[in-house]
């Protein structure tokens, strides 16, 4: 839609290296997280004769206890962590950006409440509030997507407040006003779009604490529940000594790719913040 | 540009706006008794917050077609005073007619369709267009919400309003960062004509841009204004760009206006020691005539928030005796080229040096 | 000054209320507290009803929360489900612990983040500044508990250097810490904040380095090192400042999962159990008492803020 705007943050985000390569380690992931079913060389739930064995030619990273197919399980696992994160930063993205932007537009007493709710919801520690929450819910997909988007909805308010403000004083909003516009008009069109930028670089800070949030609470078995198979619930059988010590494959290889999964999506934030806003320091 | 050169073109017409609509006996706008105050919260605690006295009761009209002129150092007023016109603050006391009726009383449909009447362009070109909008849609969208082009004709429309401010065509499609600053208020200008405004505020419009870029601005804007009848309030520091443009000009200091009168008149025989001043700081291009001395003002300027008593300006005034501070000075007609009915030919002054009463 | 932390403290207190109000709601929606400590048909009905009304839970919801919070204020945050115990004393008891590993792991991830950042920042482009900024990725994308099972793994079962579990050995008595015990919590728990926190301090360095007085100040022949530590360091202090009240909030359940793993007996691993086996006053007790930690660690850090730039307090606008 907008080729010449576009075209300059594609050529900028070319210059950011690890961004790049970062960008296409995250396709690749998410493509065969996609195309598991079609790749994945067992079922992730089926059972093989073989139980705790190392990495064979037959199963190239073992198997785990009840003999499922660590491969397998991977590809499966990444599936539900990929939807997880982006499906809680869509949530918490949409949520952030109503009530930053109705904040920030509006202010006077509307900014008041909902800036005193943001103040609350940050001040209970995030990850007590998600035990809190999951407590109360029952642990599952739907649970825990739900949880972290309404868990991680304030600091995406803060920052579309703030850029609200600074734009509000900007004279094409100023002339969007003398000629009468509506206010979801000047919100929507005018504003909205000059914010894009800032919420997109903070949606992926978003999406890669919801990866490692989800790994974190499926790994303390709060999360994501057996038999469905996700990046931190793979790590949960570490937690036993016999597994940490003699099948270092069961852990090593989920632990391995969230560590991957992160890091790229943080290059590919901090290549776009690069890209969107030119005049920044590096 | 020296501003003889400028001047040959036009006169600057004392009292004869360049086109005469029918509503002769009545302004365009009258500014009664405006006052912007701004609260200013102390930060000690359980102090009383003092006002910024922003715009401290100001007067004037704004005749059909004619181009008026406000002028003073910034903070003085005058940016806030265009704010308070176009209606995006409200006075704290005072108020304005357009065409009679009261700007800040009037019911919602009345609002609507008067916010098509009063059009703003601003001095920085760049954050006055959207920078994530094309060009058609910067300029279409205003015009389909208030109904001014259905989208059949509103293409049309566009290509004619570029063609007025003397853009290609083909610019509609094409993002505001792929212009000049001068290209940029030409569309800014285009974007305020899209509805059909009668006066147009114009907050320094050109003094971000080159002196020679400026000129052309500034001779679109005469010619559109021979073309379309449009009014323009037009606000700037210095008198340079002020006085080329404007039949009546009026100076600001401190939320005041302390001298007004027809272009011609302030500029080539100022009254107020203030508007001397702003006058010698205009570039001169003509060596015979140095920079008055004393004319450059010196000391301290008051605070808005904690005004003297008596002429806000005696603390830089060269003249000032005691009775300027003791007393605040009033408007006093300094000179008058004839009787029109409309005022437009009196020359004003707050100043008891310049009307003989020291 | 005086006007600008009243004002601070005021909101602080609103939204102090509101928790209150909230902890005490999603306490009500989990349930009748008699229902789930009698936890089976045995108990008679009157009987029930003699307890509730004992614990006031016959009156109506506001005064339930006013009681409520009028117990909270005097410390009082009841007893808990599974061993009846006072929650305060709970708390008290496992306080100790959660603070020399969360404070330990504060500075060290500290020294690391402005160390590093300083590192990087006087060596902008440079390979080392790239490796500096890569890692930092890589600390601030590495998930706590699989660092730590990591280094469970190499330090504890392949090496056997560190012991994997707990503060000190079993058995012995006393207060203290064993050093050994404490080395890998907190590098788990300070690896992750100092990831988040170099890359901030890079560029604050950097702006600073930029400012004209430094440049003079180096063009006078000051040695850099000098003019870094000298000058610079003194205006780093409001990035670090920053650095720490961004921290704290996340530092107590940063912890949560720390302690889990390494059976560190802090207050995480009180929230944990309390967590699994639905102790619903430990929970809102220790919900509570965060919040309040994190509101003041924030009110102290906007009060510092405005007496080291006096700028915060005149411009409220960003900061309200």
């Amino acid at each position: 839609m907008e080729e010449s705007y576009l075209k300059s943050v594609i050529r900028r985000f070319r210059y950011h290296k690890a961004g790049v390569i970062s960008f296409w380690v995250v396709v690749v992931i998410a493509a065969l997280a996609i195309l598991a079913p079609v790749i994945a060389p067992y079922a992730p739930d089926a059972i093989n004769p073989e139980f705790s064995a190392a990495p064979s030619a037959a199963h190239w990273l073992g198997t785990d206890q009840i003999g499922r197919d660590v491969l397998s399980r991977l590809l499966y696992g990444t599936r539900t962590s990929l939807l997880v994160g982006v499906a809680a930063t869509l949530i918490s993205t949409v949520i952030g950006v109503l009530l930053g932007l109705l904040a920030g537009y509006v202010g006077g007493a509307v900014d008041q409440i909902i800036m005193r709710i943001t103040d609350m919801v940050m001040s209970f520690p995030y990850i007590l509030l998600i035990l809190v929450a999951s407590v109360i819910f029952k642990p599952g997909l739907n649970s825990i997507i739900l949880i972290l988007g309404f868990v991680d909805w304030p600091g995406v308010a803060r920052l579309v407040r703030g850029d609200v403000l600074s734009l509000k004083e900007r004279e094409f909003v100023q002339g969007s006003r003398i000629a009468g516009m509506t206010k979801s008009y000047i919100m929507f069109s005018d504003i909205l779009p000059n914010v894009m930028g800032d919420i997109l670089v903070f949606a992926t800070t978003v999406m890669a604490t919801s990866i490692l949030d989800e790994a974190a609470l499926s790994f303390l078995g709060l999360g994501i529940q057996p038999p469905m198979a996700s990046l931190g619930n793979m790590l949960n059988g570490a937690e036993s000594v016999t597994v940490l010590t003699t099948m270092p494959w069961l852990w090593v290889s989920p632990g391995l790719l969230i560590i991957v999964l992160v890091v790229s999506v943080n290059f590919v934030g901090d290549a776009l913040r690069d890209a969107l806003d030119p005049s920044s320091v590096r | 540009m020296t501003e003889k050169q400028e001047v040959k073109g036009q006169e600057p017409p004392e009292g004869k706006p360049a086109s005469q609509s029918k509503e002769k006996q009545q302004p365009l706008l009258s500014v009664r008794g405006l006052r912007r105050l701004y609260k200013e919260e102390s930060p000690k605690l359980f102090a009383r917050p003092g006002y910024v006295h922003a715009v401290d009761g100001i007067d004037f009209d704004i005749w059909p077609g004619e181009t008026f002129g406000l002028v003073g150092e910034s903070g003085c007023g005058k940016s806030t005073t265009g704010r308070l016109i176009a209606g995006i603050e409200e006075p704290t006391e005072g108020t304005v007619f357009y065409r009679g009726k009261d700007l800040y009383r009037m019911s919602r449909e009345e609002k609507k369709s008067i916010r098509t009447q009063i059009q703003m362009i601003f001095q920085d070109s760049y954050a006055s267009l959207n920078p994530r909008k094309r060009i058609y849609d910067i300029l279409s969208e205003p015009m389909l919400y208030h109904k001014i082009a259905d989208r059949e004709h509103v293409a049309a429309r566009i290509d004619e309003l570029l063609e007025m401010v003397g853009l290609p065509e083909n610019a509609k499609r094409r993002y505001p960062n792929e212009f000049s600053g001068g290209q940029r208020q030409r569309i800014a200008i285009a974007k305020a004509l899209s509805l059909n405004p009668s006066l147009i505020i114009c907050d320094e419009p050109v003094s971000a841009l080159d002196m020679s870029i400026q000129a052309q601005i500034l001779n679109l804007m005469k010619d559109l204004q021979d073309e379309l009848g449009v009014s323009y309030l037009f606000i700037a520091h210095g008198l340079g760009a002020v006085h080329y443009i404007s039949h009546r000009i009026s100076v600001m200091y401190l939320g005041k206006i302390v001298e007004t009168g027809p272009g011609r008149g302030v500029f080539s025989h100022p009254a107020h020691p203030y508007t001397k001043a702003l006058i010698s700081a205009v570039p001169i291009a003509d060596p015979s005539k140095p920079n008055d001395p004393n004319a450059i003002p010196s000391g301290e300027v008051p605070s808005a928030v904690n005004l003297p008593q008596g002429c806000r300006f005696a603390s830089r005034c060269p003249f000032a005796e005691d009775k300027c501070r003791q007393t605040e000075p009033e408007l006093k007609l300094i000179a008058s080229a004839g009787q029109d009915g409309k005022g437009l030919t009196e020359h004003l002054a707050a100043c008891f040096y310049a009307a003989g009463e020291l | 000054m005086a006007k600008y932390i009243l004002k601070r403290v005021l909101i602080a207190l609103i939204v102090l209320f509101g928790i209150t109000i909230i902890d005490f709601a999603i306490m009500s929606l989990i349930g009748n507290p008699i229902e789930l400590m009698s936890g089976g048909p045995k108990v008679s009905d009157a009987m029930l009803a003699r307890r509730a009304e004992s614990m006031g839970l016959d009156k109506p919801v506001i005064v339930q929360y006013f009681n409520w919070l009028g117990a909270v204020l005097h410390g009082d945050f009841g007893y808990s489900y599974t061993d009846y115990l006072p929650v305060s004393n709970k708390i008290i008891s496992h306080l100790g612990p959660t603070l020399i590993l969360t404070v330990s792991a504060l500075i060290l991830s500290l020294i690391i983040a402005v160390a590093g950042g300083i590192y990087s920042a006087t060596h902008t482009h440079k390979t080392s500044d790239y490796v500096v900024v890569t890692l930092s990725f890589l600390g601030q994308s590495i998930p706590g508990f699989f660092l730590a099972l990591v280094l469970i793994y190499l330090f504890s079962v392949k090496l056997g250097w560190l012991p994997s579990n707990g503060m000190r050995q079993l058995g012995t008595e006393g207060t203290g810490v064993d050093i050994r015990y404490l080395i890998m919590p907190c590098i788990t728990l300070a690896v992750s904040m100092a990831g988040r926190n170099i890359r901030y301090i890079r560029s604050a360095m950097l702006e600073i380095l930029n400012k004209d007085y430094l440049r003079t100040a180096q063009a006078r022949g000051i040695g850099q090192r000098r003019v870094i530590w000298k000058h610079a360091f003194k205006n780093a202090l409001i990035p670090i400042l920053t650095v720490i009240g961004m921290e704290i909030p996340g530092l107590f359940g940063g912890s949560i999962i720390i302690e889990q793993v390494f059976s560190w007996p802090g207050l995480g691993l009180l929230t944990m159990n309390a967590v699994l086996t639905r102790d619903y006053p430990v929970i809102m007790a220790v919900c509570l008492l965060s919040a309040v930690v994190v509101l003041v660690a924030n009110l102290v850090t906007d009060i510092l803020y405005a007496v080291v730039d006096p700028t915060v307090r005149l411009g409220g606008k960003g900061a309200v």
